[in-house]
């Protein structure tokens, strides 16, 4: 499988403000990636710079093998949705899908205008008089029906409710599997979109955290809650990403892949165990307390 | 898939701002003067017409805040947005100079429109032969809209405060050459100058300003992000 | 709800299990065709690629296999294979932790199995 997009320890600073720091992964071609960590953590300025609307200044990065700068082979391939997303003011809702027909190499029209139908978009409205939630479906048709080799969808449902953003999934689901390509997606919804993933990216303080297979993070951390020494003594040696002390009780939040040894020894100590999930996993690795450094795959 | 091209379409889907709003403003400055025509006797000679130049200066600026972001959102490289950008400015200055030549002729024909309202043939501005005065008027378009465009690029790229500095600079820079040609007397070869030049030279003076205007705007479009 | 994944586990694991256990059911009897890897992925709102992997877990072990350009099938054997396989972890996961609960109250073996048969009538 080829290499889609190439960062080599990619650096946006703002003055003294490392925005993106030393950042480099790699994305493999037909995946559906997601790029994950809170708010500000520097993932829109990464994608903006793999689209060549920002630019970097350190490290290298290739987009289909090539810089992305104005280069309309590169760039013809790629769809960028993002929440900050401007249209023309004037432009009615039809007008922004028939340019983008123009704009999109692979746009299939009729699909545009089928979502447009089960997102419930007024075609003849105009954006400016568009709510958030319309908006945000607009951007997520251009998305799906541009087909685009990579698809990038940054936080692409502000305002939408549960029943859109579930339409948002199937549709996505359902036209990935029909016409494969590469889609990353960046949100904070860990948990609506965790099982849609099949890698993860986890950025936090602008700097990579995590770069795994999405199946291989679940079941990587355990929380095991029991007496203080017992706690003590069994995590010793053991990368904590997570502590609360509970009166005499302690849970802790242990990364590992855990064989049925370790796993009897847990409970022989009397330890009580649950899995973690991918979401509560992203939680506890980006919540500040925890100092890592990139896992290297 | 030529993406110039599909620039060019993009801003030929905003009717109003390239066609419909300049010639109504034109359309309604006309009407007021036409009905003013008919109650004054002598001939009324009218600036009507450059409402429709300003207008472009206006949605030069417009422009690009209004796609700029959009065209880069949509991957549209900054080249193509500038080159598709100048194709559309180009294609609507030139028919709307054809526009006016031919209600300029028509003007002449209704012999003022029967009212004595001299709107579209202007003395001095339409003299010469119909090439010429197309010229002008092509000239004139393209160097409104490009001082718009080089001012929306300028603020795009600097914001607000480059806004404020830059015409600071050009205000200093102006008044200073003022005292100068005061100072060392230039202002009697200026003006037997500008009186000697025929709209034609003066379009062709333009020119130059054009080419650097465009030229500016390109260079700072280059590295210009969202 | 039973079609929702658990996301603190491999899914294409739970995507095996809930097809063994439709095996197990009767739901898929031997010879039947299994949804595709992208009905599954529609139906279970994951990623295709995880409920291939998890297709391709079970034909590994012969439990499915591919009829090529037509798709996915039970094989002949496969619920017994699935019963055996289901037989080892209730061992594993049921027995195992019984049986040390048992001796942590002083429970015998006997006393063990006289409680299962009780259960057994209830």
């Amino acid at each position: 499988m080829g290499k889609i997009v190439e960062l080599n320890r990619l650096t946006k600073s703002y003055g003294a403000v490392k925005a993106v720091d030393n950042v480099s992964f790699s994305i493999d071609e037909n995946k559906i990636y997601g790029l994950l960590g809170r708010n500000g953590a520097g993932k829109t300025t990464i994608m903006h710079m793999i689209t060549a609307q920002l630019f970097a200044t350190g490290g290298e990065l290739k987009v289909f093998g090539d810089t992305p700068y104005e280069n309309n082979r590169v760039l013809n391939q790629i769809c960028f949705i993002k929440e900050s997303q401007k249209y023309p003011d004037v432009y009615r809702i039809i007008d922004v899908l028939n340019t983008s027909a123009s704009f999109f190499p692979n746009w299939d029209h009729e699909y545009a205008l089928s979502l447009a139908g089960d997102f419930r978009l007024p075609l003849k409205r105009r954006m400016k008089k568009l709510s958030r939630g319309m908006l945000s479906s607009v951007g997520i048709i251009i998305g799906l029906a541009s087909r685009a080799p990579l698809t990038i969808f940054d936080e692409p449902y502000l305002g939408l409710d549960a029943v859109a953003r579930s339409l948002f999934y199937d549709r996505l689901i359902e036209d990935y599997s029909q016409h494969p390509r590469t889609v990353i997606l960046s949100t904070h919804l860990i948990d609506e979109v965790s099982s849609i993933l099949e890698h993860v990216l986890i950025i936090d303080s602008g700097t990579l955290l995590i770069d795994e297979e999405a199946e291989a993070l679940r079941g990587r951390a355990f929380t095991l809650a029991g007496p203080k020494a017992s706690v003590e003594s069994f995590t010793a040696g053991k990368e904590v990403i997570h502590r609360e002390p509970f009166g005499s009780f302690v849970t802790a939040t242990v990364m590992g892949n855990w064989n049925a040894a370790e796993r009897k020894q847990a409970e022989a100590l009397g330890l009580e165990l649950a899995p973690v999930s991918l979401q509560q996993l992203v939680i506890y690795l980006t919540n500040g307390k925890a100092q890592r450094k990139a896992v290297e795959v | 898939m030529n993406r110039v091209s599909s620039v060019v379409k993009m801003h030929s889907r905003d009717k109003w701002s390239w066609f419909i709003v300049p010639w109504l403003v034109m359309l309604s400055s006309f009407v007021i003067n036409f009905i003013i025509s008919y109650f004054v006797d002598e001939p009324l000679i009218t600036g009507g017409l450059s409402s429709i130049f300003i207008y472009m200066f206006v949605a030069g600026i417009i422009t690009l805040a209004q796609t700029f972001p959009f065209a880069l959102g949509m991957s549209v490289s900054r080249t193509d947005y500038f080159l598709g950008t100048s194709s559309m400015v180009l294609l609507t200055s030139a028919g709307s100079s054809l526009l006016l030549l031919l209600i300029g002729l028509t003007e002449g024909w209704t012999n003022d429109w029967g009212s004595g309202l001299v709107f579209f043939q202007l003395p001095y501005l339409s003299e010469g032969p119909l090439v010429n005065q197309f010229t002008v008027y092509l000239i004139i378009f393209l160097f409104m809209h490009y001082s718009g465009i080089l001012i929306g690029v300028v603020h795009k790229r600097t914001g607000k405060n480059g806004m404020f500095l830059i015409s600071g600079i050009l205000l200093a820079a102006f008044t200073l050459l003022g005292f100068l040609a005061d100072y060392l007397n230039w202002y009697p070869a200026i003006f037997d100058w500008i009186v000697k030049q025929s709209a034609m030279d003066y379009a062709l003076w333009m020119l130059p300003f054009i080419v650097i205007f465009a030229a500016a705007s390109y260079l700072l479009l280059r590295r210009a992000t969202i | 709800m039973a079609f929702l994944m658990d996301d603190s586990r491999p899914i294409f694991i739970q995507i095996a299990e809930r097809i063994e256990d439709d095996i197990i059911e009767g739901l898929l009897p031997e010879e039947s065709q299994v949804l595709s890897t992208n009905q599954f992925a529609a139906f279970y709102k994951i990623n295709p690629a995880t409920a291939a992997k998890g297709v391709n877990m079970l034909v590994d072990e012969g439990i499915l296999y591919k009829k090529r350009g037509i798709g996915m099938f039970v094989a002949e054997g496969a619920r017994a294979k699935v019963m055996e396989k289901r037989k080892e972890q209730f061992f594993e996961e049921y027995v195992v932790s019984m049986v040390r609960e048992a001796k942590k109250l002083g429970i015998s073996v006997e006393q063990l199995t006289e409680m299962i048969r009780r259960g057994d009538n209830e």
